[in-house]
């Protein structure tokens, strides 16, 4: 309410949750700040030096009002903290049928991997009314992804992967911002979240529509802006299309994540020890394995999420699986990034 | 006339050059000391305060204007850098703290002159340092030093956190020192419930210093070996953790932030009993609010955290305990609200800056429940939401209440009366530029504008300038104010020994400004140090 429509418009279900908090913040904080200073400035004006010999009591305080506003703040700084809780379980909680995109950071761009297979450049596409789960790793220094529509953010970090999540709920084009600095052109790894209704997303994930023309226009807007105040090294955005990234489009002849897994599963032999059927091998079947949680050799339980699958590929006697042989060598210097999110992507499928 | 009833100004007056120069740079008097760290910390405050202008004046539009990113960047971290270490950390313990604290318990000097002096040089040492490091190749880091950036960059990463590292040496050896002086050299009379606030404030402050400083040392060292030896504790690749760098950084940081803050509280409890010519009101509960604050900051480095991928009960706990220092803060507000209630209140220029403090401090408090929520902190964090609420705690806060100290104490260090009507003038300018400047950067950050940017959206440019035009009211406010107490301390009008009619020892048993050793009759305190209204 007392943001919406300046800058940053209401956009999900995050941003309604952080600005039903942010009223409560704000009103909550005049009054105090109002009561105070009343108190102040009433005090300043009533009791200000007459006469040199001003009689002044000795008043060297009182229980009542020490412990009343003790009482005060700690109530409503308990309220502000249960709340905050609230609405950050409710917001790192997995929804059902999430939809999952793979975001990965470097100085100084973003690039979005689509399941079926798309890439997009410094563009996050999205449908309407469906939880996202962005799945996010840097390639160099920290980064952090930030929607304020959304107002959300989550730091993309070198070495383990995070997740964002959040529901936009409104049709758009929004700023997308580097929260964490990252170096020289920190300011300029922008970028647009474009939301779209289902069956714009479908026609574009099935390559029959492009971006459209109103977000174009807004890409370039924002480039041509970022090589004016910073000339040269700034990325390109969503109009200008890099070489490599299908940018304007879902596409439809590109090979969907899973299916590049599927054949890395085979080339690195990972199918030796690993079944998909359910069957016992020398390791554990992938089969339901993803997001299941496994006992290691030491008792402790471990959820097969995306840090423990890319530990046991690089550090495979970290933590074992209980009841299997230390056998799995390890694939540091052999996989890349993108190589491990296809695994992912692949064993994913595997229920 | 004996040397010992001179006052400690004219001790080598009618000498040569050479010693009286002597007399100021190997001298052990805490109160020369004091001075050279006053002028020490404010010099910084310029130095850092014209980088900030740059920045401002850089980001008049999301252009490039004057220079840049690259310089931008080098900018931002060296006006960050320079803030906190070469001033908001040292300036009120060192210099106000070494003047004041023997004079207030009524000691000839600190426990340990000799490691004073020493205490002194090592942060003239890290800031040359410091120097050598801006010279050769500068720092783009922000003051923070991230890694894995602050383990690549090719800048003088090196030179800046040894800088740091032996500055870091002269806070703990400052506080080590106020640790025995509190404990050892009260004059006879002088319990502990009996002591000025200022000196139970400067006590939690070293406390601090002593206990979290080391670990900003050993943080920046293990940087140091990553940069040289290619030792990976926070290089992914090398098997390290980026995240661990920040729970070290901010172990230290965060009770830094109190390192910051708390002798600004002990300021405003001086000040505002002297002007309002009351009793402090609830004394017990600012003395104990200010330890209390002391050990809370241990356990709350977190919150600056949210977002980084911590776990989630992780940032439950620090944000539990986050909302926990709201009480003694709220504590303190209300008491200094309190402790004016019948006073007979003058509004001299400490006294402006004072209340000026009780306004932008509690707006830094209150907006301090903003971003120790976590759900709103996933919104605010690393916006300019967070560089304004610091700013409210760190310039409306600890730079206010210092130059409400600097005005208050200005007459005893000099022995000289400032201007009051051009020191009530820079009041003005600093405040009310100073909320322009700030409380526009609420705005911006929660529209969104992420900190450290050198160009933005051009949504957000009518509010940046109002910022730039607030941080330009600030500088003619500072320098207002400065050139006031140059000129005032130079040819100001001769000051009586107690010309607000304070109660606490160095208004009371001594001249202004004091002898050399402090005074003339040891003083016996049968009293508290606020006995106002009482015959």
């Amino acid at each position: 309410m007392l943001l919406a429509g300046f800058v940053a418009p209401i956009a999900s279900d995050t941003a309604q949750n952080f600005d039903t908090l942010f009223n409560f913040l704000t009103v909550t904080s005049i009054i105090l700040f109002a009561v105070t200073t009343a108190f102040g400035l009433y005090f300043t004006i009533k009791y200000r030096r007459r006469t040199e010999n001003d009689e002044v009591p000795y008043i060297d305080g009182n229980h009542w009002i020490e412990w009343g506003s003790i009482f005060i703040i700690a109530v409503i700084s308990a309220v502000i903290f249960v709340w905050g809780l609230i609405d950050y379980r409710y917001q790192i909680a997995p929804k059902m049928d999430e939809y999952e995109v793979n975001v990965i950071g470097r100085q100084w761009s973003w690039t979005m991997q689509y399941q079926h297979g798309a890439s997009l450049a410094n563009q996050l596409v999205l449908p309407i009314d469906i939880p996202i789960k962005l799945v996010m790793k840097s390639e160099d220094v920290l980064h952090s992804f930030f929607i304020p529509a959304f107002r959300t953010k989550q730091d993309v970090v070198p070495g383990i992967f995070t997740t964002l999540r959040f529901t936009p709920n409104k049709v758009g084009t929004y700023n997308l911002f580097c929260a964490e600095y990252c170096g020289t052109d920190h300011s300029g790894m922008m970028g647009e979240v474009i939301v779209l209704s289902k069956e714009n997303f479908q026609n574009w994930k099935n390559g029959l529509m492009k971006i459209p023309d109103y977000v174009k226009k807004a890409g370039a807007n924002i480039a041509a802006n970022s090589s004016d105040t910073r000339g040269g090294n700034n990325t390109s955005r969503g109009a200008i299309d890099p070489p490599n990234s299908n940018n304007t489009s879902g596409g439809t002849s590109m090979i969907p994540m899973a299916e590049k897994g599927k054949a890395l599963f085979i080339s690195k032999t990972c199918s030796t020890c690993h079944s998909i059927d359910g069957s016992r091998l020398v390791g554990p079947t992938f089969k339901g394995l993803w997001g299941s949680m496994e006992e290691t050799q030491d008792g402790s339980k471990v959820k097969v999420d995306e840090n423990y699958f890319r530990e046991s590929l690089f550090e495979p006697m970290k933590r074992i699986t209980k009841g299997y042989p230390p056998a799995m060598p390890t694939f540091k210097g052999q996989l890349s990034d993108d190589e491990i999110r296809h695994l992912i992507a692949y064993v994913k499928t595997l229920k | 006339m004996s040397a010992h009833e001179v006052n400690y100004l004219e001790e080598y007056k009618g000498k040569s050059f050479f010693e009286r120069l002597m007399g100021w740079i190997v001298t052990y008097d805490h109160k020369r000391i004091g001075m050279l760290y006053l002028v020490t910390t404010l010099m910084s405050f310029v130095i850092g305060g014209v980088f900030a202008l740059l920045i401002r004046t850089e980001l008049w539009t999301p252009m490039k204007d004057f220079f840049d990113a690259n310089t931008y960047n080098q900018i931002f971290t060296l006006h960050g850098a320079i803030m906190v270490f070469w001033f908001i950390i040292p300036a009120i313990p060192g210099a106000l703290g070494n003047f004041c604290l023997p004079l207030m318990i009524g000691a000839k000097d600190v426990a340990f002159p000799k490691l004073n002096l020493f205490s002194y040089y090592l942060l003239v040492i890290g800031m040359l340092i410091n120097l050598y490091g801006v010279l050769s190749g500068g720092i783009d880091t922000g003051w923070t030093f991230y890694t894995p950036y602050s383990a690549q960059t090719s800048t003088s990463v090196i030179a800046m956190v040894s800088g740091v590292f032996i500055m870091g040496f002269a806070s703990i050896f400052t506080g080590l020192n106020f640790m025995v002086t509190v404990h050892q050299l009260r004059a006879p009379g002088m319990t502990w419930m009996r002591m000025p606030l200022f000196v139970w404030a400067i006590y939690s402050t070293s406390l601090l210093q002593v206990v979290a400083t080391p670990v900003l040392g050993i943080t920046l060292a293990l940087l140091v070996m990553e940069r040289t030896l290619g030792i990976g504790f926070f290089d992914p690749a090398l098997g390290g953790d980026p995240v661990l760098f920040q729970h070290f950084f901010w172990f230290y940081s965060h009770p830094a932030v109190y390192i910051m803050i708390l002798p600004a509280f002990g300021i405003i409890s001086e000040t505002i009993t002297t002007y309002a010519r009351k009793t402090i009101f609830g004394y017990n509960a600012i003395a104990y609010s200010s330890i209390g604050l002391a050990l809370v900051s241990f356990f709350v480095w977190g919150h600056h955290m949210f977002t980084s991928g911590e776990s989630w009960w992780a940032n439950a706990l620090f944000s539990a305990m986050t909302m926990f220092t709201a009480i003694p803060t709220a504590i303190k507000i209300v008491n200094w609200t309190a402790t004016l209630y019948k006073g007979s209140i003058v509004f001299t220029t400490g006294m402006l800056y004072t209340l000026g403090f009780l306004l932008t401090f509690a707006i830094g408090g209150l907006t301090g429940l903003f971003l120790g929520s976590i759900s709103s902190d996933k919104h605010f964090h690393d916006t300019y939401f967070v560089v304004a609420h610091f700013h409210y705690v760190m310039v409306g806060g600890t730079a206010t209440a210092l130059f409400a100290g600097v005005y208050h104490w200005f007459p005893k260090y000099t022995g000289r009366m400032y201007n009051e009507l051009l020191g009530q003038l820079s009041f003005w300018f600093f405040f009310i530029g100073f909320n322009v400047t700030f409380f526009t950067q609420f705005v911006l950050g929660a529209n969104g504008m992420p900190r450290r940017y050198f160009s933005y959206i051009p949504e957000f440019q009518d509010l940046n300038q109002i910022s730039t035009i607030g941080a330009w009211l600030i500088a003619v406010g500072v320098f207002i104010s400065f050139s006031n107490l140059i000129i005032s301390a130079l040819k100001g009008a001769k000051a009586p020994a107690n010309p607000w009619g304070s109660k606490t020892l160095e208004w009371t048993d001594t001249a202004s400004p004091p002898i050399t050793h402090n005074f003339v009759q040891d003083p016996i305190v049968n009293a508290g140090p606020y006995e106002y209204g009482r015959s």
